[in-house]
Order: C-alpha cells, then structure tokens, then sequence
C-alpha cells in the first residue's frame, strides 16, 4: 500500500518569500493576455529567465559551491507556485532547472558540474531532454540512437522525436545505446551530454495542433562528441534516468496549467453574475485544487527529508493533470451551457488554447496509463 | 503521549464492536455504547481540567476517522464533536440527565415528532441537538434504528451559538474518510488474494488500472479530512468552525463516495453484495453519507459563491481560505 498522505504546511521561511516573488512579477509582469499566460511552462523568454536567475531563483536548491540557492524544496515550491499561478514564461531555464541540472550534480563529473552548473543557475544555460524516439516512447527502453566509441570520443547517429525546446536550447542530455545490441533493453545505454551547435546536428520544429512550435525531431549524423560527453558511468543509462524520474515532483506544474483559464472565467463571472451552476462548478475546482495543492506538498516534504517519493508522486501526477484536465472540460461546458458562447474574445480564446493542449497533460513526462501502472505497484498489484 | 499511542488504544474496541454488529448477533447497541462512555474517549478533545485528554482535532483525527474505518454504528464522533463545540452545555451535566448520557447527533425534529438525525443508520442515540428559534437546542430522543427516532420530552435551548448542519457534516465526513481507507484495503486484498484464469486478479491490468483511480480518490480524502480538521479551531468557549475550509473538503470527501463504491464492488464481483462479507456496511455508509447533509454539490456551491465574493485570485482564495 502507498502511505496516506500526511498533511504539511509551509514553514514561514519558505512562505516569506511568496512576497518577494510577488514583487518580482510586478517588476517583470507576465503578458496581459489569459491566452498568453495560459502558456506558462511553453513561454520561452530568455529576459525573463535571466532575470530570475539573478534574483538567485534558479537552480534554488542547488549547493551554493555550484552557484545554486542552497534552499530548501519548500522555497522552491512557493517560487514555482507563484511564478505559474501568474502565467510567467519560464519555459527557458525550466527542464534545466527541474532535471538537468539535478542529474548533472547526481551524476556528473565535477568538471561538468563546475561548468555548467553555475551558467544554469544563472538562468543563461538551457537544456533539453532527449528521450522519446519514433519508436521509443512509453518502452523507453527500446532506444536505437547510438554512441560508438572512437578515439576522439562518442560517434552519435540516429535520431530523437518530441525534443521540447531543442530549437532553442544550448544542450540535450541524450540517452543512446553505448554497448550490447538494439534489443538488450535496458542493457548498454548512456546519457550524453550533446552541444546542439555541433555539426551534423538537424533540428526540425513540429507544430503542434495549437499552432505553437514548442519541439521538435532531432537527426544526429555523425555527430562526433568529445570522451567528456558522457554524464556517469558507460551502460549505466537506464538507472540514471530512471532516477531522473524521481525528479518528477509532482508539483505546482502538475497542479496549475489550466489556471489562467480559471482566473479569466473567474473574472468574468464577478463581472457578469453567477448562478448555481457557475458557483458549483468554481467551488470544486477551488476545492480540488486546495486538496491537490496539500497532497503536492506532502510530496515536497519527503524529498525535503531526503526520500525519493517516486510512487507518491506518480499518484499526485494523476490526480494533477487530471483536474488540469478538467478544468477546460468543465468550463466549455459551463460557458456555452445557456446556448451559444457566453465569453469574452480573450475567455473564448484562452479557453480554446487550454482545451487544445490539455491532451498533452497525461502524456508528457510519462503517460497516464504508465503512472497508474506505478501507482498498482505501490498498491502491491504487480 | 503521541496521536498514536491513543489510537492503538482505542483500536481494539472500535474493532470489537464492529465485530459484533457486522456479526449480526448478539450486539447491543447500549451495551456498546457504555463501553466508548467507559474508554474516557468521548472527552478526547476536552481540557485536561475537565478530564479530557486535550487533544486538537489534528491529533485526535486518527481516532474519529478510526471510527469510520471500523464503520462505528454509534454516534462516537458526534458525540465527541459536540462536547468540544459546547463545552459550556453539555460537558459535567449529572449522568441522570440526558447531556449525562450522551449519545448526541445533529438532526433536525419538531415537539413530539418525527426526529431525524443528519446521520443515516444510527443504532444509539440519546439527544439531539437542532437548529431552533434563530439558536440551537438539546432534544431528548428515544425509538431506534428500525422504527426511526421520536423527540421525547423537554427541549433544552442552549445559550451558545453554532452552526450545527456543518458540524454534523464535518462529523460525517471525518468518518466517510476513514471508511473509504478501509474499502481502500479491503479491495486490494481482495484483488491480491482471488484467482481467476489462474493469477490474482488483481495481476490484470484493467483492475489494476481502476484501483489506481480508487486510490487517488481515496488519497484526496485523506487529505480533505486534514484541511477539514485544520478548519475546527478549538478555543476555550468551544469550537471555531471555518466555513470555507470545512465546505470545500466535505464536499471534496463527498464526491470521492461513488465512484470508491463503484470500483469497490466491481473489483468484489458477486461476493461483495452478499450479507456476510463486510463490503456492503461501507457502501451503505458510503452512499448514505455522502447525501447526509447534503450533496457534494450543496457544498461546492457554496466555497464557489465565498470565491466569488472577494475580489482576489482563484489561487490566493484557495490559498488563504481553502489550505
Ligand atoms: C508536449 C510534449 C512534450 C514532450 N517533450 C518531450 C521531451 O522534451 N523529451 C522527450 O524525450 N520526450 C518528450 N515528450 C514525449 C513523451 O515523453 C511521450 O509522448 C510519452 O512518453 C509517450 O510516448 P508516445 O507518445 O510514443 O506514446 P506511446 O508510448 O506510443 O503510447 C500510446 C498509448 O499507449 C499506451 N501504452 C503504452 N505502453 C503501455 C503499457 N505498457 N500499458 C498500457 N498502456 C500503454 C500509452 O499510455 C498511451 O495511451 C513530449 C510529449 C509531449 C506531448
């Protein structure tokens, strides 16, 4: 059985900072537009993300050696909270903050550490993952990108699919088969560290159906890679990325996509009147949102105490991008219940972006299907 | 002494007595309920000075979900509730009285009516306390599960105000999600232990897959009962109830009900609505509960129109009324 959660609240160092994060955004405000904000974690903005990591706010829990905050997974979370709650563009600096830099410190050699740690931290150094291949998603361990060793280092051909930011970022952290042949599994694969502005590199954006074009497929040709590339220890890939799935927090991101389309329908109904039904619906999603909000934090509170709560977080994941989820289900439903649309242009549209990308919430990260395959183990059914 | 230590005390009665009433013989509901009278446990949220343990509703939590767990057919939680509410009322009244004898619910009764506690399925009840003339009064109450309970005798007003329809809901939550842990258990066992072509059947994905959902479900309760007791805020005239905070996890609770049950007796097959096996006392509760009081509905209507009536975001609404 996965343990009942276990109620925690912030402790006023961490909740101290919710101030000073709001004085922030409103030196560096998030676009006016719901349907901009509405993009949050897909908002690439280099100014915004340096202007953070000034601020010391990127890379918070990192050891100060490395330039990181040396700060607690609490006051990353009101951080993070606040900055989505806005609708801030922290697409940038966001999976380096997240993951890669974590695993680099896990993981890395203390040269890779000492370089790329600090320029992460300051909100200049983005990064992205190279995992899912056209035939690699869900069974990740069926990779074919292949790294052969040479005597300048790495020989890197093949290809990658789904790449967020790869257009736009300065590494991929790639995990390739390094040994053994394609069908060993979990047998013989890295992670390397690839600079995107090698040679033989083709990076190719895919739109998604939103119009946006946030990733993208990524052809290694030959791309030759120096002996350093190699993040940990040679065959040991699958262990270091099924750690990084511990980076997985389960929090304000699993929690908080869809709310810049609540706060606009909120806004409107001060303006136009609520009735019942309007009310109903606001109160569940406020009320979910306040259950989802503890049981993330639950979450926070074991990796604070050094636990790697892989199955807790697979649950809270769920439950999150579910009401992420529903959010937009519902709302389409209560906006156009009386007959016809009943929104403003910027609600009409928000809304239409939210419903658009909310698919993606129970796919990126690992599909829903998978994590409920996580949380039966944790339930001791397989 | 730590939360703990009084809920491994307490266990073994509640287990007991849910023992003997889903045994279907010989249990006595007043025998029963003397012995929670003699456990002490009724004054678990009392000051030490008046020989209460002097627990907050965050400690004493894991005993009154405790009683929803082992589906108390006793208003325990009811009762324990009102003492710390009213402790100005109810709390050193003579045992000859009826405040003596405890045994309280919410409800709602007209003189020498029908009397109808908010709580469905009630074996023992004594008193209840209404809603009456703009206030809140003490009813006497006999009659019992079967034949329904009459107001009986003199109606006691009490000087104190509360809003008694949310406590008695609260009560009833705190319970509901206790209840729904045991189903929680009670379904994964099953699942482990019942073969069908050959494997559990708990091996197949399909169930893995809805008891995944029912464990989300579940959790969320969970932690609804610990937002709701963090809004029951005790002080020295009695309890400060938090309407927002205890509306929004009720109904968070409340919701959780159905689709629990839902995925509790799919999983059981046939043998989870046979009288003998202990499911169908929690679908009863469940399903009873989660309207007792009002729907999840009537709840979240209510946190929607607190939202709407300051002016701030959803999110900082959710933060500082709902967390
Ligand atoms: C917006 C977005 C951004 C992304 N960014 C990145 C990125 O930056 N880097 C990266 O590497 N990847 C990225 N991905 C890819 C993402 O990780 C994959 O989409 C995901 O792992 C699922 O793989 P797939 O799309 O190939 O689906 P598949 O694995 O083919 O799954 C299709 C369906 O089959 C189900 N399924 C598969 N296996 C099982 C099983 N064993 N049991 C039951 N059901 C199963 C799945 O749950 C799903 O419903 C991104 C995806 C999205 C949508």
């Amino acid at each position: 059985m996965i343990p009942w959660p276990q109620r925690q609240t912030l402790p006023t160092s961490a909740e101290a900072l919710r101030s000073e994060v709001r004085a922030f955004l409103a030196a560096h405000p998030p676009a006016a537009a719901a349907d901009v904000r509405a993009r949050s974690w897909m908002g690439f903005d280099a100014a915004f993300s340096q202007a953070l990591g000034q601020r010391g706010w990127v890379g918070i829990t990192l050891p100060t050696q490395y330039g990181g905050g040396g700060g607690s997974a609490f006051d990353r979370y009101v951080i993070l909270e606040e900055l989505l709650a806005a609708g801030a563009p922290v697409s940038a600096h966001w999976i380096a903050d997240r993951q890669s830099a974590p695993l680099l410190l896990r993981f890395g050699s203390d040269s890779q550490r000492r370089e790329l740690l600090p320029r992460i931290c300051a909100g200049e150094l983005y990064f992205c993952i190279g995992m899912s291949e056209p035939g690699a998603g869900s069974d990740l361990a069926s990779v074919s990108t292949r790294a052969v060793p040479n005597d300048q280092g790495w020989l890197l051909n093949g290809s990658k699919l789904w790449t967020t930011n790869a257009d736009r970022c300065h590494y991929m952290i790639a995990l390739a088969r390094t040994s053994g042949q394609h069908g060993d599994r979990q047998q013989g694969l890295s992670q390397l560290l690839v600079d995107l502005s090698l040679p033989g590199i083709t990076i190719r954006p895919i739109r998604d159906l939103a119009g946006d074009a946030h990733f993208n497929e990524v052809f290694f040709d030959n791309v030759q890679l120096p002996h350093d590339a190699l993040i940990g220890a040679e065959g040991d890939g699958w262990q270091q990325v099924t750690a990084e799935l511990a980076f997985e927090r389960s929090g304000p991101e699993r929690i908080l996509s869809s709310m810049a389309l609540l706060e606009c329908w909120c806004d409107q109904l001060r303006r136009s009147g609520a009735d019942a039904g309007d009310q109903r619906t606001l109160g569940e999603l406020a009320s979910r949102l306040a259950v989802l909000r503890s049981l993330s934090l639950s979450i926070t509170a074991q990796l604070e105490q050094g636990q790697s709560p892989v199955i807790p977080a697979a649950l809270v994941k769920d439950l999150g991008t579910t009401f992420e989820q529903d959010i937009p289900d519902r709302l389409a439903d209560q906006i156009a219940r009386r007959g016809g649309e009943h929104g403003s242009g910027e609600l009409m549209r928000t809304l239409a972006y939210t419903s658009m990308i909310a698919p993606t919430y129970s796919l990126r990260g690992g599909t829903r299907e998978i994590l409920r395959g996580l949380i039966a183990r944790g339930m001791g059914l397989r | 002494m730590s939360d703990s230590v009084f809920l491994d005390s307490i266990q073994p009665l509640f287990q007991d007595i849910n023992a003997r009433f889903t045994g279907q013989s010989d249990f006595s509901p007043q025998a029963a309920w003397d012995e929670l009278v003699q456990s002490g446990f009724l004054r678990l949220l009392l000051p030490e000075s008046a020989e209460g343990a002097g627990l907050d509703i965050a400690q004493a939590l894991p005993v009154l979900m405790s009683a929803g767990y082992w589906a108390l057919p006793l208003p325990y939680v009811e009762t324990t509730l009102l003492y710390a509410a009213l402790p100005a009322a109810l709390v050193d009244a003579p045992a000859d009285t009826i405040e003596g004898n405890l045994a309280l619910a919410v409800g709602t009764c007209g003189p020498g009516g029908p009397a109808q506690p908010l709580r469905q399925g009630l074996h023992w009840l004594r008193a209840l306390v209404t809603a009456k003339d703009g206030g809140i009064a003490v009813v006497p109450v006999s009659g019992d599960v079967e034949q329904g309970w009459r107001s009986q005798g003199e109606v006691k007003p009490l000087s104190q105000e509360l809003d008694i329809h949310l406590l008695g809901t609260a009560a009833e939550c705190l319970q509901l999600a206790g209840a729904m842990q045991r189903v929680l258990e009670l379904t994964v066992d099953y699942a482990n232990t019942r073969q069908q072509f050959g494997r559990p059947i708990g091996k197949y994905q399909a169930l893995q897959q809805q008891i995944s959902v029912m464990t989300g479900h579940c959790h969320s309760a969970v932690m609804a009962a610990q937002l709701l007791a963090a809004g029951m805020v005790q002080a020295d005239s009695g309890l400060r109830l938090d309407t927002p905070r205890i509306a929004s996890a009720c109904g968070v609770i409340k919701a959780a009900c159905q689709p629990v049950v839902a995925t509790a007796h799919a999983v059981h097959g046939a043998i989870g609505v046979t009288e003998e096996y202990t499911l169908h006392h929690y679908t009863r509760r469940l399903l009873a509960g989660r309207i007792a009081g009002g729907s999840e509905s009537c709840w979240f209507e209510q946190v929607g129109r607190a939202c709407l009536e300051q002016d701030g975001r959803v999110f900082d609404f959710t933060l500082a009324a709902l967390s």
